[in-house]
C-alpha cells in the first residue's frame, strides 16, 4: 500500500468516527434525552385556555335574583403598542429618548439634542403651543442621527425607529409613498448618508421632492396636523374616561392618587421610567453574579469569561439595556377602566381601533349583586383565584380546602381555627356524663350525600384554584361553587412561533353553572337588617344611638324545619368600603351568651332534680356571697324560691341568685347537658363550617377559663376539673363564660318553643332539584317541665319581665334577653325567641355585641327583634305575615 | 472512439450519487420550506433548477483540458480573493452580513466560489511540493487560506471561514505534509481561535457562550442568543427513532426553527425522519466524500489526485460544521449543507468542486511517472 492510500484511508477512518460521533450524538439528543426535548417542545407549543362558564345565579326562596352573572366590558391599554404607534406619543417619547441619551451616555456625540423641546420634558398634559415647537425641533435635528455614528447599536436603532415614526405622515406629501412609507424611510437613511448635517424636515422635504425651505414648513404642518388629530382623539377618549382614572405610582406615598387620561399617561410615562431604571440596575448586579459564578467552575468558561471582559458590547451595557426596558419591553397590559358602557366608550374604541392603537376592549363575565345596596347577605365574595393567590401563600390555600375557611380571612382567624381544631367535646346523651373520648371529639353530619358532596366539592374547588378560574372566594359563592360555577371550556392548541393558533388540538365547550335558591327570604333580609339598624340608630335610655361601627347580627329561623329566613348583620361595611372579608364569619362568630342560657339551665335542673330542689337555695338578697370574696350580684331582689310555678317568675326575672346556685348543684357535667341538649355545638359542624363560617366554641366549658379561685396560683397535683369550684360553676350556671352563636341560640331556643331541634339549613333548591327539608330531631322534653319554662320566657315580654321595655310583648312572643359582661366596661346584649309563643313558626335571636355597660339585652336586642316583628306586621308585609306565621306547614315550604 | 474511451473515464457514479443527494435535499427542502405558512414554497424548485444547471455546467467544465485548468489556477483565485475583496464596497447587506452581490434578481455569494477556487490553487501548489518543508507545504498554503478567511470573517461569514481550515488540511495530509507540521498548524489554529475570540462581533461572542453552557440556559438566553441553538435541540431531540414524518415536524411547520432550508436543513432531517434518517443522511453524505477520497486514492496523477481529496474534504467538512452545529456539538454558525440546504451559490460552488473532481478522473493523465515530473 503506498503512502497516499494509506493517508486517504486514514482520512476515511476518520471520517466515519466522526460520522459515528454525529450519529452517536442524534442518538442522545433524540432518544436518551428525547423525553426532556419533547417536553420542552411541547411546553412551547401547546397552549390552553379555558373559556369560563357563566356562573349560576343564587335567588331566594322566592326566586329573587341575589346574586348573578352579567356581561362586563373593560377598558385595557398596552403603553407599548401606543406608543410605537400613536403620532402624538411618538413625539413625546421620541423627546424622552434624546433626553435620557444625552443624559446617560458617557460619550454622547455632538449632534445629540438635549430634547425636541426647552425646559422640561414633553408631556401628554402640554398646551398645543409646546407640541408645535416640539415639532419644530423635531425638523430641526441632523440628519445624522439616523445613523449608526457614535451611538451603540441597540441606541442608535431605537433612535432610528422613533425618528421615522415621527416623519411617517410626511409618507402622503408624494404619491410615490403614498402607502408605502417603508419606502421614505429607506430614502432617509440613504440621504441621510449623503447628507448628515440636513436637518431632518428639509431631507424629508427633498426626498418628497419639495423645495428646501417651504418643503420643510409642508412636512412640519403634516406632522403637527397628525399630532393634532391623534391628541384630538385621545381627548374624546378621556372625556368619556372622566377625571377618577387611578395612576399608577411605584412610590407608595403617591399611590391612590386619580386624573384624566392624559395625567395617565404621564404617570405611567414616569412610572416606566423609574421602574425601568429599577431593573437595569437589577440586571445588571445579577449580570455581575452570574458572571461570578460562571468564572468560577470549569477552566475553560473561565477562559471564556475572562476572554469576553475585554468586550463591553458582549451584553447590552447599562444604557442600552435602560433604553431597551424603557423604550422597547413592557409588554403588559393595564387595565383603565372596569364595567364600562357598551356605548359610547366601547363603541369608540372597539370601532375605530386605528386611532386608539394599545386600546382594546377587553369583554368579560362580572357578578352582580342587585341588592347589595341594602346590606350584607351571606352569598359574597367571588374572585378570581389565580396562581398569584398560590404563590402568596401557598400553605395558606391548602388550608382552606381542608377547613372551608375563606381566602379573604386572615391569618389570624386560621390561627384560631388551628387552635380549636380537634378539641370539640362529645356530646353527651341524656343522663350521661362527659367522658372525653377523642374518636367522638368531633360532630359529624353524618349523611353520606353531604359527605360526598363536601369531598365532591373540596376535589373540584382545588382543581379550580389550580386552573385559575373564576372562583367564590367565600360565604354562598365559595361553599356552592361547585353547581354555581359549571363547568369550564378547555381549549388546546398548537401555536406557532408568532403565537397564532395554527391547530386546534382539544375543544370543550363551557357549560353554565346551575342557579341556587336559598332558604333566605330577601324581604325578611331586608327587614331584620332595617330592624338592627333601627335599633342601632334609635337612642335609648337617654344614651345616644350606638353608632355606625356598632356590631350586631340577628337569625332568623323557621322554627319548624331549621331553614334560615334571614341572616342579617351590622356593619356591612368597614372601613368606608364594603368589608371584602367574610363579615359573616365574623358576626357568627360565637359570643358570651349571659342569661339566654338559663331557660336552658332551668329546664335541666327543674327536670334533673325538681322543684324541691330549690327549696334549700339561699333566698335572693341582691346578691350572693361565696367563700372568699367572689360575689354575683343580681338585678332585683326576688326572695325565697318555693315551688315549680316559682321557675317561671325567677326565668322572667333572670334571677342571677337563683341560677347561680343551679349551675354549682348541676355541676359541670350538668351544665354541659343542659347546653348539648339543645344542640348549642351542634350547628357549627353541620352548617357553618361548610359555609366558610368558623363553627362555635370547642366546648360547652371552656377549659381556659379554668382558674385558680381568687387569683392564686394552681396548686400542685390538682387537676382542671378541681378547679372549678363553686364561683365557676355559678358564673356558668347565670351563661358567663359559655359562648355560642346567634344562629345555634335561635335554634336551641326553636327546640324549646317546638320540642323538637331542627337542623339549620340554607339551601333549598339546586337546579331543578329541590331538596327536602331535615326532620327535627325529636329532644323527648318533659312537658311538665318544658311548659313551667315556656311559661317563663312568655313572662319574661310580659309586664315586669326583663323585656318588658322593649314592647315586644305585644307581638306574641316567647323570649329571653341576656346581658354578658364580657369586659369590665363592655356587654354583649341579647335578646333570643320564638312567635307565637303558642305555636311558634319563627325563632329568633339577635344580639349587640361589645355594648357599652348599662346596655341591656332588653333594650337594642329586644328592640331590634320588636322592630322586626313589627315591620312584618305591617299590613304593606301581610303577605310575609302569612306566608312566615300563619301558614300551615306545607305552605310555609 | 476517443469521445467513448473519454465518457468512460467520467465520474458517473459520483455524479448520480450527487443528484441523487440533491434529490434528497430537494425533498426535505421541500419540507422545510413549504410546510409552514411563513415559509417559501418555490425555494424547492429553484433549487433543483440550480442543480440542473449547476451541473450541466459542471459536466463541462470537468471536460476542460488540464493545461488551461492548470493555467486558470491562480487567475481564478485572485479573482475569487478580489471579490471577496470588493465585498465591503459592492455587496449588499442582508440580515446584518455583507456576503452577496446582487446581480440583477440573483444574489450570489463569492466565499461559496472561494472554496474551489482554493481547492484548485491548493492543488495546483501541492502538485510539485510532496515532500517540502514547513514552510512550502504549510506555512505558505495557509497564508493563501488565511488572508481570504479573514476577509470571508469579516462579512461576517464565520461559518465558511472557518470551513477552509479543514479543506487545508486535508489537502496538505494528501499532500504529503508531516503529521507533526499538521499538528503543529492545527494547535496554532486552536489557540488563533482563542486569540482571535475578543475581536468577534458581540452575537458570535454570545454564541458560544451560550453554546458552552447550552444545558442551562438561562430565559433571556433562550430567547436571544441560544434561540437557534435550543430550537436546533428541541428539532433533533423531538424526533425519536423515526421522526415525524415528512411535512409533521413541529418545529419545522410552526416556524419555530430558524433558517431551517439553510443553516438549520439537518435538524428539520432529524426531527421528520429521526435517529435513523438523520444517520442515514449522515452516512449517505459520508460516501460521497468518501467515494471521492477512494477515487483520489486510486488516481495515479498527482493534481487529479489533490483535487479529488480537495473535493471530498470540502464535502466532509461541510458535514460535520452544518450537522454539528444542528447537533450542538459546534457553536452556532451559518453554513449550509451543499446539496441539500438551500442556496444557489452553495449548489454551485459544490457542483464546481465535483467539476474539479470529474476532472481529475475524467482528463487524468495516464502515466505513471513519479508525480514530480507531472
Amino acid at each position: 500500500m503506498s503512502e497516499v492510500s494509506r493517508r486517504i484511508r486514514l482520512l476515511v477512518l476518520l471520517a466515519f468516527f466522526g460520522a459515528g460521533i454525529l450519529c452517536f450524538r442524534v442518538f442522545w439528543l433524540a432518544a436518551v434525552e428525547g423525553p426532556l426535548w419533547r417536553n420542552r417542545r411541547a411546553a412551547a407549543l401547546y397552549g390552553a385556555t379555558r373559556p369560563a362558564a357563566a356562573r349560576g345565579a343564587i335567588l331566594d326562596a322566592r326566586g329573587r335574583v341575589l346574586a348573578r352573572d352579567a356581561p362586563s366590558y373593560g377598558l385595557a391599554f398596552q403603553f407599548r403598542a401606543f406608543r410605537r404607534a400613536h403620532p402624538f406619543a411618538l413625539l413625546v417619547q421620541c423627546d424622552h429618548l434624546l433626553r435620557l441619551l444625552h443624559r446617560e451616555l458617557p460619550a454622547r456625540p455632538e449632534s445629540l439634542p438635549e430634547g425636541l423641546v426647552e425646559g422640561d420634558p414633553l408631556a401628554f398634559t402640554d398646551p398645543p403651543s409646546r407640541l408645535r415647537r416640539a415639532i419644530s425641533g423635531l425638523g430641526a435635528l441632523p440628519a445624522v442621527l439616523l445613523r449608526r455614528k457614535g451611538l451603540p447599536r441597540s441606541l442608535a436603532a431605537t433612535l432610528r425607529f422613533y425618528l421615522h415614526a415621527c416623519f411617517r405622515p410626511a409618507a402622503g406629501l408624494r404619491r410615490e409613498f403614498a402607502g408605502r412609507e417603508g419606502l421614505l424611510l429607506l430614502r432617509m437613511d440613504l440621504r441621510a448618508r449623503e447628507r448628515p448635517e440636513l436637518p431632518l424636515a428639509s431631507l424629508v422635504a427633498e426626498l418628497c421632492g419639495l423645495p428646501p425651505t417651504e418643503g420643510a414648513t409642508r412636512v412640519l404642518e403634516r406632522i403637527e396636523a397628525s399630532v393634532r388629530s391623534s391628541r384630538k382623539r385621545l381627548e374624546e377618549l378621556a372625556e368619556l374616561c372622566g377625571p377618577s382614572l387611578p395612576l399608577p405610582f411605584s412610590r407608595r406615598e403617591e399611590a391612590g392618587r386619580r386624573g384624566n387620561l392624559f395625567a395617565y399617561l404621564d404617570a405611567l410615562d414616569r412610572f416606566l421610567d423609574r421602574r425601568a431604571r429599577t431593573l437595569t440596575q437589577r440586571r445588571i448586579r445579577r449580570r455581575e453574579e452570574e458572571a461570578r459564578l460562571r468564572r468560577g467552575r470549569v477552566w475553560w468558561k473561565r477562559l471564556a469569561a475572562w476572554l469576553s471582559k475585554s468586550e463591553t458590547g458582549l451584553r447590552l451595557g447599562p444604557v442600552e439595556t435602560l433604553v431597551a426596558q424603557r423604550f422597547r419591553l413592557d409588554r403588559g397590559e393595564r387595565i383603565l377602566l372596569r364595567d364600562v358602557p357598551l356605548d359610547p366608550i366601547v363603541t369608540l374604541v372597539a370601532g375605530r381601533k386605528e386611532d386608539y392603537p394599545g386600546f382594546r376592549v377587553r369583554e368579560s363575565l362580572r357578578r352582580e349583586y342587585p341588592r347589595k345596596a341594602r346590606g350584607g347577605y351571606p352569598y359574597r365574595w367571588i374572585g378570581l383565584v389565580g396562581q398569584r393567590n398560590l404563590q402568596r401563600n401557598p400553605k395558606k390555600t391548602g388550608r382552606e380546602s381542608s377547613s372551608g375557611q375563606g381566602p379573604g380571612e386572615g391569618p389570624q382567624g386560621e390561627n384560631r381555627e388551628e387552635d380549636r381544631s380537634g378539641a370539640a367535646p362529645p356530646l353527651p346523651g341524656p343522663g350521661e356524663d362527659l367522658d372525653v373520648d377523642p374518636a367522638k371529639s368531633r360532630l359529624h353530619f353524618t349523611d353520606p350525600e353531604w359527605l360526598a358532596w363536601k369531598e365532591e366539592a373540596r376535589r373540584r374547588l382545588e382543581a379550580v384554584r389550580r386552573e385559575g378560574l373564576r372562583s367564590g372566594l367565600s360565604g354562598l359563592e365559595k361553599t356552592c361553587d361547585l353547581w354555581l360555577s359549571g363547568l369550564s371550556g378547555y381549549r388546546r392548541y398548537l401555536r406557532d412561533r408568532s403565537g397564532r393558533v395554527r391547530h386546534l388540538v382539544e375543544e370543550r365547550q363551557a357549560f353554565p353553572g346551575v342557579d341556587v335558591a336559598l332558604t333566605l327570604d330577601a324581604d325578611l333580609q331586608d327587614l331584620a337588617l332595617e330592624a338592627l339598624r333601627g335599633a342601632r340608630d334609635h337612642p335609648r335610655n337617654g344614651r345616644p344611638p350606638l353608632g355606625e361601627d356598632a356590631r350586631a347580627a340577628m337569625a332568623v329561623l323557621d322554627a319548624r324545619n331549621g331553614a334560615v329566613l334571614a341572616m342579617a348583620w351590622l356593619p356591612e361595611r368597614v372601613g368606608g368600603r364594603l368589608d371584602r372579608r367574610n363579615t359573616a364569619a365574623e358576626i357568627w362568630h360565637y359570643a358570651v351568651l349571659g342569661s339566654t342560657f338559663k331557660p336552658l339551665v332551668a329546664y335541666e335542673f327543674l327536670r334533673r332534680f325538681g322543684p324541691e330542689a330549690w327549696n334549700d337555695f339561699e333566698p335572693c338578697g341582691g346578691s350572693i356571697r361565696f367563700p372568699g370574696e367572689s360575689r354575683i350580684r343580681c338585678d332585683g331582689v326576688h326572695g325565697r324560691f318555693a315551688g315549680r310555678e316559682d321557675l317561671a317568675r325567677v326565668l322572667s326575672k333572670s334571677c342571677n341568685v337563683f341560677f347561680a346556685q343551679c349551675g354549682r348543684r348541676l355541676g359541670l357535667s350538668g351544665l354541659s347537658l343542659a347546653a348539648g341538649r339543645f344542640g348549642l355545638w351542634e350547628v357549627g359542624e353541620a352548617f357553618l363550617e361548610p359555609f366558610g363560617w368558623r363553627r362555635d366554641p370547642a366546648g360547652p366549658i371552656p377549659l381556659r377559663k379554668a382558674r385558680p379561685p381568687h387569683g392564686r396560683a394552681k396548686p400542685a397535683g390538682t387537676s382542671f376539673g378541681a378547679l372549678y369550684d363553686r364561683v365557676s360553676l355559678a358564673r356558668r350556671g347565670i351563661g358567663y363564660g359559655l359562648e355560642a352563636s346567634p344562629l345555634s341560640l335561635a335554634r336551641a331556643y326553636a327546640g324549646l318553643g317546638t320540642g323538637g331541634l331542627p337542623d339549620p339549613h340554607l339551601l333549598r333548591r339546586i337546579g331543578r332539584e329541590v331538596l327536602p327539608d331535615p326532620e327535627p330531631r325529636d329532644l323527648h322534653l318533659d312537658p311538665e317541665v318544658l311548659a313551667v319554662v315556656r311559661r317563663g320566657l312568655e313572662e319574661t315580654v310580659a309586664r315586669g319581665g326583663t323585656a318588658n321595655r322593649s314592647g315586644v310583648g305585644r307581638f306574641g312572643l316567647a323570649g329571653k334577653t341576656g346581658t354578658a359582661e364580657v369586659s369590665r366596661r363592655r356587654n354583649n346584649a341579647w335578646f333570643t325567641g320564638y312567635v307565637p309563643a303558642g305555636s311558634p313558626r319563627l325563632a329568633l335571636s339577635a344580639v349587640f355585641f361589645q355594648v357599652p355597660h348599662g346596655i341591656h339585652g332588653g333594650d337594642h336586642a329586644a328592640e331590634a327583634v320588636a322592630r322586626f316583628l313589627e315591620a312584618l306586621s305591617n299590613p304593606r308585609n301581610e303577605a310575609l305575615w302569612r306566608r312566615y306565621l300563619e301558614a300551615s306547614d306545607e305552605e310555609g315550604r | 472512439m476517443r469521445f467513448f474511451d473519454r465518457l468512460a473515464g467520467f465520474p458517473l457514479l459520483i455524479w448520480v450519487y450527487a443528484l441523487m443527494l440533491c434529490g434528497l435535499g430537494a425533498v426535505f427542502l421541500d419540507s422545510a420550506s413549504g410546510a409552514s405558512v411563513d415559509g417559501d414554497p418555490g425555494q424547492a424548485v429553484r433549487q433543483v433548477q440550480a442543480v440542473l444547471l449547476s451541473a450541466l455546467l459542471a459536466a463541462v467544465l470537468a471536460g476542460i483540458r488540464r493545461r488551461k485548468l492548470l493555467q486558470a489556477a491562480w487567475p481564478l483565485y485572485f479573482a475569487a480573493c478580489l471579490a471577496l475583496a470588493s465585498l465591503p464596497f459592492l455587496g449588499v447587506t442582508l440580515n446584518g452580513a455583507r456576503r452577496w452581490f446582487r446581480l440583477g434578481g440573483l444574489t450570489l455569494q463569492p466565499a461559496e466560489f472561494f472554496k474551489p477556487a482554493l481547492i484548485l490553487v491548493l492543488a495546483h501548489w501541492y502538485r510539485l511540493r510532496s515532500e517540502g518543508g514547513f514552510r512550502s507545504t504549510v506555512l505558505l498554503p495557509l497564508l493563501f487560506t488565511v488572508l481570504p478567511a479573514a476577509s470571508i470573517a469579516r462579512q461576517p461569514d464565520l461559518g465558511s471561514a472557518l470551513s477552509l481550515f479543514p479543506i487545508l488540511l486535508v489537502m496538505a495530509w494528501a499532500a504529503g505534509a508531516r503529521a507533526r507540521h499538521l499538528l503543529l498548524l492545527l494547535g496554532a489554529g486552536i489557540l488563533a481561535l482563542l486569540a482571535f475570540y475578543p475581536f468577534l462581533h458581540s452575537y458570535q461572542k454570545e454564541r458560544i457562550l451560550v453554546w458552552l453552557h447550552q444545558g442551562a440556559m438561562t430565559r433571556e438566553e433562550l430567547k436571544g442568543a441560544g434561540y437557534h441553538l435550543y430550537q436546533s435541540l428541541i428539532a433533533v431531540g423531538g424526533g425519536g427513532w423515526f421522526g415525524a414524518g415528512l411535512r409533521q415536524g413541529p418545529q419545522n411547520v410552526l416556524d419555530y426553527l430558524p433558517y431551517r432550508s439553510t443553516d438549520f436543513l439537518f435538524s428539520v432531517v432529524a426531527e421528520e425522519t429521526g435517529i435513523l434518517g438523520a444517520s442515514a443522511v449522515v452516512f449517505l453524505y459520508l460516501g460521497l466524500g468518501v467515494l471521492l477520497c477512494a477515487r483520489a486514492a486510486r488516481l495515479g496523477d498527482r493534481f487529479g489526485r489533490l483535487l479529488s481529496a480537495g473535493a471530498g474534504g470540502y464535502f466532509l467538512t461541510h458535514l460535520f460544521l452544518h450537522a454539528g452545529v444542528c447537533t450542538g456539538l459546534l457553536p452556532p454558525t451559518g453554513l449550509p449543507l451543499p446539496f441539500l440546504s438551500y442556496g444557489r451559490s452553495s449548489v454551485a460552488g459544490a457542483w464546481l468542486v465535483l467539476a474539479l473532481a470529474g476532472h481529475a478522473t475524467w482528463r487524468r493523465v495516464r502515466t505513471v511517472a513519479p508525480d514530480r515530473h507531472l
